[in-house]
């Protein structure tokens, strides 16, 4: 117990070093033990001196732009037979706090609290690269010549004005606009001096009653509550083309709250425990909404614009129909059931078992049918039930045996969606069933089961060999429809084993193999392995058909198979720790991954990757330590892209 | 297509307590990072209103050159990162009374960024004091 306390001591001065100074631990067995320490920091070179450089090296610190700040913290400590308290805090600014307590009220109560936050400064995308355009074709390839060109949208104008540069008073804009091709991408900051940054929030409670008149029934209540605030940069892009990028700054106010009743009952060899979690995830964030360009008119007449969105009345824009929510979350809900058993056959066995059934629901989802708004009619549920069992075996003083299994299965529920077709030509009449409307199936419809097991058996004294094999296999119900394997099977193999050659030397080994037979892809990826592509074939006569031409070219061309899953995979890792002499100890570390997918169209995709390490702790004498480290990480991968350039 | 990433971390550290009431603690640490796609290779795909490397800066000044499939090989580069990250402290804490005590701590922080992305050059260098009064009880 002592050289718990021990433990935790030095963890905690090695943890806060320059908090306090954790000179001396006063080891008296006062009841009430205590210590405040009030500071400041001064800021010498702070980012104020860097604007636009706001991140780097201070993504964490919330103080880096303050001259002044805090650095104040406390703690206490009371012990008595009845009750037990300890809190202790941290106060650097508002958006750096720390505090927790423990209390215990007899062993009848037990409460336990902790709260935190802290602030992420973000990253701010100015957009300078999304600057792009083609040439109106002037009829002869490779004459760029500047030919009188009409704003491509006569609807809306501050569409032409925004081309190309984001300041239509530029003096190069008016001569420029007469060359630009409809195809374009171009961007609009609208709050480009903005800083973004969010606070994040955790405040956790657990809650623990022992009923004195029934041993071994424990009655609780935890809670979870996890905030984020603050402002971050929010994206948008019309549809392409031209692809006109927006960036928007948008107040973040999400919050997280987690209810877990729960009830626990430990008999001689029997324990149970039931646990209820009701998650309530709310987004108050900022609406965004966005006036989305219509589609340009093709650069090659007669391709027309409009299909999903803006909508229009003959020709005429249908005023407010272009304006569109954008970076949104939805609400949700998640309720869980939660029943775990353990039953002690007898000293060397023991049965493990447990079945979870939860159903997550988005509550945004039930108003008037409007796919565009993300509105369905409905809530849409994501059920699920998971049953897992265990049986452990000490079969021998020296081996041990762990046999495991766990099904799961998921059921997420189907969306129709009705597409707006091609309201301009009235081509497609806007009702179920006509040519682009579809349902979704999700992925999430499926079944995994697992089973395995595990071996540990003591060679000799100092020496464990450990080995374990585990079979997985994942089952998809809409597969042909989402153009997946329907089924993957994987099968891991696991060895080990350490060896403690003497009191000052001790190794670990470890090998990790998978073999898996069609694992998840998919199907349509690229297109074909030996290079070749499709070419537009130029607009279909029916200016509302996109499918005749842009279809076959491009999606349809994509037969190949890509995954960034391996079929198969080796792991090695070699750990070891030893002392050479009493003042130093070293502890050495090391993983090599190979994986590779050679069950897909094109090249192989591979991965290698190798993290490695050393650390030394020097203790000439007493009073003074020297550590040293040094850590490495390598990964690279091969992989085959197919992407669709359609005008660039 | 290559990706690649590789990191190297280097620390130090010594603590040296001369007398029971004085301590003096340094820790250091230094981290290149980089990252880089590499093999990324697109043709050059001629159509009619395209043309590579045709400078028509005379006629758009925010647009020299125009659009070609081409330049995405730039990804190569445009997608490389490359930091250095130096941390340095240095504290000196010493015991007043048995129940008091003072202490002085120097941070230093120098974030080198040697390809900047689209949040553009994020390089900083940052240097601040701490000092603190502890009461023991």
């Amino acid at each position: 117990m002592k050289k718990r306390y021990l433990t935790v001591l030095v963890g905690l001065c090695l943890a806060v070093p320059f908090a306090t100074p954790c000179l001396a631990a006063d080891s008296s067995d006062k009841p009430l033990q205590g210590e405040i320490s009030i500071g400041g920091k001064w800021q010498l070179d702070d980012l104020d001196k860097h604007e636009g450089k706001a991140k780097g090296g201070a993504e964490f610190d919330s103080t880096a732009d303050k001259n002044l700040s805090w650095d104040t913290g406390a703690k206490l400590d009371y012990r008595s037979p009845s009750i037990n308290f300890d809190v202790d805090g941290r106060y650097k600014d508002g958006d750096d706090q720390t505090y927790g307590g423990n209390l215990d009220l007899g062993r009848i109560m037990l409460y336990k609290t902790n709260y935190d936050r802290f602030m992420h400064r973000l990253g701010h995308d100015y957009l300078d690269n999304l600057t792009a355009q083609i040439f109106r074709a002037a009829g002869t390839p490779g004459a760029p010549v500047g030919l009188p060109f009409p704003c491509p949208d006569p609807n809306n104008p501050a569409f032409c004005q925004a081309l190309p540069d984001t300041d239509p008073n530029t003096a190069g804009y008016q001569n420029s606009r007469s060359t630009i091709g409809a195809a374009a991408v171009y961007h609009t900051d609208h709050d480009p001096f903005a800083d973004y940054h969010t606070t994040h929030t955790t405040w956790e409670n657990s809650l623990t009653f022992n009923v004195p008149q029934l041993p071994g029934l424990q009655v609780g209540f935890d809670h979870r509550q996890e905030k984020r605030k603050g402002c971050a940069q929010a994206l948008t892009t019309s549809k392409c083309s031209a692809c006109h990028i927006e960036s928007y700054s948008k107040g973040i106010n999400e919050e997280t709250n987690d209810y877990m009743p729960k009830v626990s009952l430990k008999l001689e060899a029997l324990a149970l425990e039931y646990s209820f979690l009701h998650r309530e995830f709310n987004d108050k964030s900022q609406e965004m909404i966005n006036g989305y360009n219509t589609l340009t008119a093709a650069h090659i007449a007669p391709f027309a614009s409009s299909l999903q969105f803006p909508t229009y009345s003959g020709t005429t824009l249908n005023a407010g129909s272009e304006i569109l929510p954008f970076s949104r979350t939805p609400d949700s809900t998640k309720d869980s059931h939660t029943l775990k058993g353990r039953y002690d056959i007898d000293a060397n066995n023991t049965v493990i078992a447990g079945i979870v059934y939860s159903k997550s629901t988005n509550t945004q989802t039930d108003g008037a049918y409007s796919p565009l708004y993300g509105e369905f009619g409905k809530d849409l549920e994501l059920d699920s039930t998971a049953m897992m069992a265990k049986w452990h075996s000490r079969l021998s003083s020296t081996v041990s045996l762990n046999l495991f299994g766990k099904y799961q299965t998921m059921n997420n529920d189907n969306v129709g969606i009705d597409i707006n077709d091609a309201a301009l030509h009235n081509k497609y009449k806007n009702e179920p069933g006509d040519l682009w409307d579809f349902t979704r199936q999700s992925a999430y419809d499926m079944d995994i089961l697992t089973m395995g097991a595990d071996m540990s058996w003591k060679l000799v004294k100092g020496i464990t060999l450990k080995g374990g094999y585990e079979y997985k296999r994942d089952n998809r119900k809409n597969a042909d429809l989402l153009n997946v394997p329907e089924t993957t099977d994987e099968h891991t193999i696991k060895l080990g084993g350490d060896w403690r050659i003497n009191r000052t030397m001790k190794w670990a080994l470890g090998y990790k193999g998978q073999f898996v037979s069609h694992p998840y892809a998919y199907k349509n990826a690229v297109c074909t392995p030996w290079g070749s592509f499709g070419q537009y074939a130029g607009p279909a006569s029916d200016g509302a058909d996109y499918y005749r031409s842009y279809g076959p070219t491009i999606y349809d061309a994509r037969t190949g198979t890509r995954s960034n899953l391996p079929n198969q995979a080796h792991e090695f890792s070699l750990k070891g720790n030893f002392m050479p002499m009493k003042t130093l100890s070293a502890n050495l570390y090391g993983k090599y991954r190979t994986a590779k997918n050679d069950d897909v169209s094109g090249n192989d995709w591979q991965q290698d990757l190798f993290t490695g390490g050393l650390n030394l702790v020097l203790t000439p004498f007493e009073k003074l330590v020297f550590t040293a480290g040094y850590n490495y990480f390598y990964d690279t991968y091969d992989s085959m892209y197919c992407i669709a350039l359609y005008d660039g | 297509m290559e990706y690649e990433t590789e990191a190297h971390t280097f620390m130090l550290g010594a603590s040296l307590k001369p007398m029971a009431k004085l301590s003096f603690n340094l820790t250091g640490s230094y981290t290149k990072g980089t990252g880089n796609i590499s093999e990324l290779s697109f043709a050059h795909m001629e159509t009619s209103d395209v043309k590579l490397s045709y400078n028509v800066s005379a006629l758009n000044p925010n647009q020299i050159y125009l659009y070609d499939t081409a330049y995405i090989n730039g990804i190569s580069a445009y997608s490389n990162a490359d930091f250095k990250e130096m941390d340095l402290t240095l504290g000196v804490a010493y015991r007043l009374t048995k129940q008091m005590g003072i202490g002085l701590n120097y941070y230093y922080t120098d974030y080198q960024d040697d390809a900047p992305y689209v949040y553009r050059d994020e390089s900083n260098t940052l240097q601040s004091l701490v000092g603190y009064l502890t009461y023991s009880f």
